[in-house]
């Protein structure tokens, strides 16, 4: 067992866990976005950064990814942690004003104004869906292509991939739903999630947790159109 | 269905490449550099067969291609002209040169001739500083390059069917003032004999006591990082010689590469001696492969002299190699732990800390990764003893330090300092007195205003891993900020929140504030999106990213255009 303190409370956890896991067990809420349980962490969204350290050599750090280690001091939620986070909130939300999650965390941290001018990208490369792809449906069908501003997610060169088996556990996992509906491109598609509930204007409400922001539905527009 | 002739080319050149390097994933980057360099593209076939043929999803491959600056999904013509367009070169006049270009190919930018001749390429820094405005076709340097020299060499290369051929328009490339080196005084192979007298842990506590740090720019104590790994329990252990030298304004590395490629295979071989490592790897820029063939040169020949190999001098069971792995166009490689990712065949993107390379780096096994410098500032304490490197310097920065100096100066070039040693006074050696502000550190660096010419140059002060740029009175400052943004919006690798979102709307800022449309409470929010950059960005490059407008606000608000009325704002709901 690995002892540390977390605001204050001493606490000892098994060797391994990682920050997160430590505070999640003595109940301080640390906001995560890439991070899902299952997944290897990545530590990329920084959402969940924690403060670690004394005086001069505090910073921050990944809190999915940092693992405990003995005496080791953190802050959940100090001035610097939670400016931080406001700061990405309102990064990830210029990015992507439509995603309800990451409205929901907005509303969740304070974060009142978007000073930033909004994209309305599809994506926040967040990596969820590469991830779920690779190690939970054993597809990888997707993946991270390009970098810096240029960085993408998609299959090789653009057409849909062989190994995808379109199960939609992209989609399912994808906080900003870049992977959504691509019903209308069939030769695109690394989704099919909808399609695989035929018909696929079926009442929506049974599926609220499929998450499928599509309004109207493409599926449907295209049957209407037929 | 047959298989198309080009393609089953392709194939059995493929087959061909992966007998050579082996089906390893770690031997993913030299395969496909080498298909980009005879094919001019890694074009899907290839993408395809290549992960066939190393058992990885075809995503991996097309990931790592898109990657690097250096491979190409879209067919690229037999020339590949690229020119650096990061400060230096921008500042002794790369716009010039980019028209002729574009007027004599009859191509923007970013396209191939109708032929396949040629294709033009914008590149960030390719370690030419001191010659600006310079270019590469394909791995040949051209420096000091000027608009009438553009036509003689498209003339040579339209003309000469063998580009191979000896062709020196700059046959002083790796010659630029210096002044007499440390490194010159060193007999060769004499600190290597030495080390093999002496104990193990003297070694790593003689560098300890001489206080060197990485002379990559970070100065992580190296005695520390050493002894680290030679702690480790692991049998496997590597040293790798970081020469991925991508900070713009820096190119000490590719003088010393040229210079005393002996001398690196040397401090290379002694840190494997001192840490219990068995191989070694030097990783090369891509920018940088034409120091290629004499680096693997001295490699063989130091194998011929028994100074690399098995029972090294003589001593059974001191066996060490060193290997060259060619980047692929990359600045963010430079990190270590992304150079190792990058070795292992994969996008380098930083990783997350801990583990760190000394516990768990290439392959998972201890790691040490030093800068070309450091190895041979080993050398010269080995030599010399860590009390003759102690004597200069700065209390927390002891010792001398290869310096690169570009820009608005009269003799730019390589010098050797000591810590310490004033902005003033390296601004009165190079001939640089004229300057209104020095942007020391390249890109990631800050930039210091005339005012501030007094400060130090050490790690107490201002850092540097060498960049030491001049910048003379008729440049403009945010001009200069928006150049080293707009590096680092293509170089961040992209990951994490902070850097990637964070930069695009830094350079968003700054392109407002130039057309004179930021509002002043919009200009102090890009302060606040600064620290939070600083504070929780995943690796160094994206916490000193905002460094440059920090530099640009505390010190330069003079030349910032007015600031709008505090009406103007650019997000909503203000």
């Amino acid at each position: 067992m690995i002892q540390l303190t977390i605001n204050g409370l001493s606490t000892s956890v098994e060797e391994g866990s990682t920050i997160l896991e430590a505070a999640r067990f003595l109940g301080f809420p640390i906001p995560t976005l890439c991070h899902l349980d299952g997944l290897t962490p990545s530590g990329n969204c920084r959402l969940c950064v924690v403060e670690i350290g004394e005086g001069e050599r505090a910073r921050l750090v990944s809190s999915c990814t940092y693992r405990a280690e003995p005496g080791l001091k953190v802050r959940t939620s100090s001035e610097r942690v939670v400016k931080a986070r406001r700061m990405i909130i309102e990064l990830l939300l210029a990015s992507c004003p439509q995603s309800k999650v990451i409205q929901d965390l907005a509303s969740a941290h304070g974060v009142r104004r978007q000073r930033f001018r909004q994209e309305y990208e599809d994506c926040i490369l967040c990596g969820r869906c590469v991830r779920m792809c690779e190690e939970q449906m054993m597809a990888k069908a997707i993946g991270f292509r390009g970098r810096g501003e240029r960085r993408s997610i998609g299959t090789p060169f653009d057409v849909q991939s062989d190994v995808c088996r379109l199960c939609g556990g992209c989609l399912y996992v994808c906080p900003a739903c870049q992977l959504r509906c691509t019903y209308t491109e069939p030769e695109k598609a690394v989704c099919g999630g909808c399609a695989n509930i035929a018909p696929p204007c079926i009442e929506k409400e049974q599926f609220s947790d499929l998450m499928c922001y599509m309004d109207p539905c493409v599926a449907c527009e295209i049957q209407k159109d037929q | 269905m047959m298989p198309d002739p080009e393609d089953a080319e392709v194939m059995k050149k493929i087959d061909g490449l992966v007998r050579r390097y082996g089906a390893d994933r770690s031997s993913l980057l030299p395969v496909l550099r080498d298909i980009q360099s005879t094919c001019g593209s890694v074009s899907e076939e290839a993408v395809l067969s290549v992960a066939e043929r190393f058992g990885i999803p075809p995503v991996a491959i097309s990931g790592v291609v898109s990657f690097y600056r250096f491979l190409s999904e879209k067919p690229q013509g037999r020339f590949v002209i690229r020119l650096c367009k990061t400060i230096s070169c921008d500042m002794a006049g790369k716009s010039l040169i980019a028209s002729r270009l574009e007027a004599e190919l009859g191509i923007p930018f970013g396209e191939t001739t109708k032929d396949g001749q040629f294709s033009l390429e914008w590149t960030n820094c390719i370690g030419l500083c001191d010659r600006g405005p310079a270019l590469l076709v394909n791995d040949r340097p051209f420096t000091r390059v000027t608009v009438e020299k553009v036509h003689d060499i498209l003339e040579h290369y339209k003309s000469n069917a063998n580009p191979g051929r000896a062709f020196e328009f700059d046959g002083t490339i790796h010659e630029t003032f210096i002044g007499r080196l440390s490194f010159d005084r060193l007999k060769p192979d004499e600190a290597l004999k030495e080390v093999l007298q002496r104990k193990k842990p003297e070694i790593i506590d003689e560098i300890s006591r001489a206080g060197l740090r990485g002379r990559g720019g970070a100065g992580y104590p190296t005695a520390v990082k050493w002894s680290l790994t030679a702690v480790a329990s692991s049998k496997e252990k590597y040293i790798v010689c970081n020469a991925d030298e991508g900070e713009p304004g820096t190119y000490k590395d590719r003088i010393l590469l040229s210079r005393y490629p002996d001398l690196v295979c040397e401090g290379m071989t002694v840190a494997a001696h001192a840490l219990g490592a068995r191989k070694g790897f030097i990783y090369l820029r891509a920018e940088y492969a034409h120091l290629k063939d004499r680096l693997a040169k001295t490699i063989e020949k130091r194998k011929r002299q028994n100074l690399l190999g098995e029972s090294i001098l003589g001593k059974p069971g001191f066996d060490f190699e060193i290997e060259i792995r060619m980047g692929a166009g990359a600045y963010i490689c430079g990190e270590e732990t992304a150079l190792i990712e990058s070795l292992e065949g994969g996008r380098g993107e930083p990783r997350n800390r801990p583990p760190f390379p000394v516990d768990g780096g290439f392959r998972g096994m201890p790691t040490c990764v030093n800068n070309v410098e450091t190895f041979l500032w080993v050398l010269c304490i080995i030599a010399r003893g860590s009390d003759w490197f102690r004597r200069a310097g700065a209390e927390k920065s002891p010792g001398y330090k290869i310096f690169s100096v570009s820009g608005d100066c009269e003799r730019p070039g390589v010098y050797e300092f000591p810590m310490g040693v004033r902005v003033k006074d390296v601004l009165d050696h190079v001939g640089g007195t004229e300057a209104k502000a020095v942007q020391i550190g390249g890109a990631s660096g800050s930039c210091i205003p005339e005012k501030e010419f007094d400060r130090e140059i050490s790690y107490e002060d201002v850092p540097t891993g060498g960049s030491v740029i001049v910048i003379g009175p008729q440049r403009g400052m945010a001009s200069i900020a928006c150049n080293v943004l707009e590096f680092f919006a293509e170089e961040s690798c992209g990951q994490c929140t902070p850097c990637r979102i964070g930069t695009r709307k830094l350079l968003e800022g700054l392109k407002m504030m130039k057309s004179g449309k930021c509002s002043m409470d919009y200009w102090r929010e890009l302060a606040s999106l600064c620290d939070t950059m600083r504070l929780a960005s995943k690796c160094g490059l994206g916490q000193s990213v905002p460094n440059v407008i920090l530099s640009l606000m505390k010190h330069f608000k003079q030349e910032l255009p007015e600031l709008a009325d505090q009406a103007y704002s650019h997000g909503n709901g203000g």
